[in-house]
């Protein structure tokens, strides 16, 4: 461990992690709430038709998921970035100004998507309504304040590492993986006439930007935190680290090869991207493996379980989501039939909790450990073994649904039908993928009981005792 | 390619890697614990994982180049379990003597 957190005190970087976690939260609502309008759309599609569209309520799920879980990792690394470096972070004004024009932008984004929805595709719309990408819907004028945030986000790192003349393994990794994330982003920016360069280029933000950069932000920010979790050894914890940045560049990066699979690009993708996307499994059971040695090492015993446990969930989650439904349909043969099918956004739901979600609960956890009781030898609390159970069977029942519902449409639409409006038709009205839209709803349903649950422990452990946190500002 | 093609090759691949991921834990878990019958478990898995393998390789489904994939993959997944408890504990090991 590099440095001892200071008992009651916290960086001035902290005290802004802490606001990335709250507002992050706050969308982490927002995500689960337009979620569920989408999904009850699906059951009802005459339900709030004209006033808030199924579109409308899917493109804020995503967006808000995308944007929640970036606030959620900025918050992290700000968080265990003094303490890995031993001092504040340099341009803590910069940061402070980059979190409230952020915060500020995506009101002003949603407020858009929800009032004005859509415009004539022209030069207008680009720019200030929505650039029409799915999953990346964010006018351009947002996507370049993200690219701004995130060059302001690597200086910080950068210029902090420099100031306080150390680098570590875990910081020189998150340089380089900020400069990919600040640049990567701007993938998605480019237009060309040409549908396949397009969804080309698209690809390289919703793969190399979401699943690979995003990896490795989170491995770093793991690495950090298990160090403080468990006081696992810097030499283990940056070692495995390098370990997963030579599996992201060995599988990960060629695996987005299955993206290109349908979209018009060369035949060779097939066989490329197939291969590397079947073996892109392996590293993951290994991980499950260093996940129960882990754990049995320490007995599940340390001063912070439900960091502990969201931590577990996450080496899990990440091997059932991306591993187990990512190789089910990855397979270009199988993938003929499954792509687009709701098998996807079941791999998506469960891919993204497992490897993101129970990450940043696992720091945030943590955080409110050290502001909340930090004398205190256990931060525990009722509430959170049941926010916790509640959310993965939350979560595992809508992608079990989704499944459900995703595997007829492949049977049904696709392999028996042939891909025809008749068959698309027969699938959406097939016993099989109405019972699974309704159990989705349902899971759904819980899912939120679950995250105002989590949020109410978030609110409440450690509190109502005498050892919360004196804001003192920064001691180096 | 039959829509029982398909059906059988998804379910396959699913029973492949969950079932690779249920021989890792309880491996390990066996390992950890200190109990040769939770290993002897795992096998169990290690077994289903392999008629996961067979159920993709076996059927004229798949092409050759794939088939030799699957195979190898599975070839891996019977011995990740092992390979990867030995880096584990010998790496532990290591830092803790230093």
């Amino acid at each position: 461990m590099t440095e001892v957190m200071p008992k009651g005190k916290l960086y001035e970087s902290q005290k802004l992690a802490l606001l990335y976690f709250w507002v992050a939260l706050a969308l982490f609502g927002a995500q689960i709430l337009f979620g569920l309008l989408a999904a009850w759309q699906y059951l009802d599609p005459g339900f709030l038709y004209g006033k808030l569209n199924f579109m409308t309520n899917r493109m804020l799920h995503i967006n808000a998921m995308i944007v929640w879980l970036l606030l959620g990792f900025m918050g992290g690394v700000y968080w265990f970035l003094p303490l890995e470096l031993g001092r504040e972070v340099v341009g803590i004004r910069l940061a402070r100004f980059a979190f409230f024009t952020l915060v500020a932008a995506v009101g002003v984004v949603v407020l858009v998507y929800l009032l004005v929805q859509y415009g004539p595709g022209n030069a207008f719309t680009l720019w200030f309504i929505t650039e029409g990408r799915e999953y990346i819907e964010a006018p351009r004028w947002a996507d370049l304040g993200i690219v701004a945030v995130m060059v302001i986000f690597l200086y910080n790192v950068v210029a902090t590492a420099l100031k306080a003349k150390r680098i570590t393994g875990v910081v020189a990794v998150l340089m380089f993986d900020l400069v990919a994330l600040a640049g990567l982003y701007t993938a998605g920016m480019h237009y060309t006439p040409n549908i396949s360069m397009d969804q080309y280029f698209w690809w390289w933000v919703v793969h190399l930007w979401v699943e690979a950069t995003w990896e490795v932000l989170v491995g770093s920010i793991m690495a950090m935190a298990l160090m403080h979790l468990l006081g696992t050894p810097r030499r283990i914890v940056e070692t495995w680290l390098y370990l997963e940045v030579a599996l992201v560049f060995g599988t990960g990066i060629l695996g987005l090869g299955h993206h290109y699979f349908w979209i018009g690009t060369p035949e060779y993708w097939l066989g490329l991207g197939g291969f590397f996307s079947a073996l892109e499994p392996i590293p993951l059971v290994a991980m499950v493996v260093h996940a129960v040695y882990d754990a049995g090492m320490h007995r599940m015993q340390t001063v912070n379980q439900p960091a502990l446990f969201w931590a577990i969930a996450q080496a899990f989650g990440n091997f059932i989501g991306a591993g187990v439904w990512g190789f089910m349909q990855t397979l270009p043969q199988i993938n003929l039939y499954s792509h687009g099918t709701q098998l996807a956004p079941a791999h998506g739901h469960l891919a993204f909790f497992g490897a993101y979600v129970t990450a940043i609960l696992t720091v945030i956890y943590m955080a409110l450990h050290q502001v909340r009781q930090a004398d205190w030898p256990r931060f525990d609390s009722k509430l959170w073994k049941w926010a916790f159970v509640l959310m993965v069977v939350g979560i595992f029942g809508m992608s079990a649904a989704m499944t459900v519902a995703g595997f007829t449409q492949t049977m049904v639409e696709r392999a028996i039908g042939g891909s025809t409006w008749q068959a698309y038709i027969e699938a959406q009205t097939h016993p099989w993928f109405q019972n699974g839209m309704v159990w989705r709803f349902v899971f759904g349903v819980f899912f939120l009981v679950s995250y105002l649950v989590l949020l109410w422990d978030l609110a409440t452990i450690g509190k109502g005792r005498d050892t919360q946190a004196k804001e003192v500002g920064a001691h180096d | 390619m039959t829509s029982e093609a398909v059906r059988d090759l998804m379910l396959s691949g699913m029973l492949m890697v969950s079932a690779a991921g249920f021989y890792a834990m309880f491996y390990a878990l066996g390992r950890m614990l200190g109990r040769p019958s939770l290993v002897a478990f795992s096998y169990i898995f290690a077994g289903l994982q392999a008629m996961g393998a067979l159920g993709m390789i076996v059927p004229p489904h798949l092409d050759p180049f794939w088939k030799y994939l699957i195979a190898f993959s599975s070839l891996v997944y019977l011995f990740v379990p092992q390979g990867m408890w030995w880096v584990v504990t010998t790496f532990h090991e290591r830092e803790y003597t230093h």
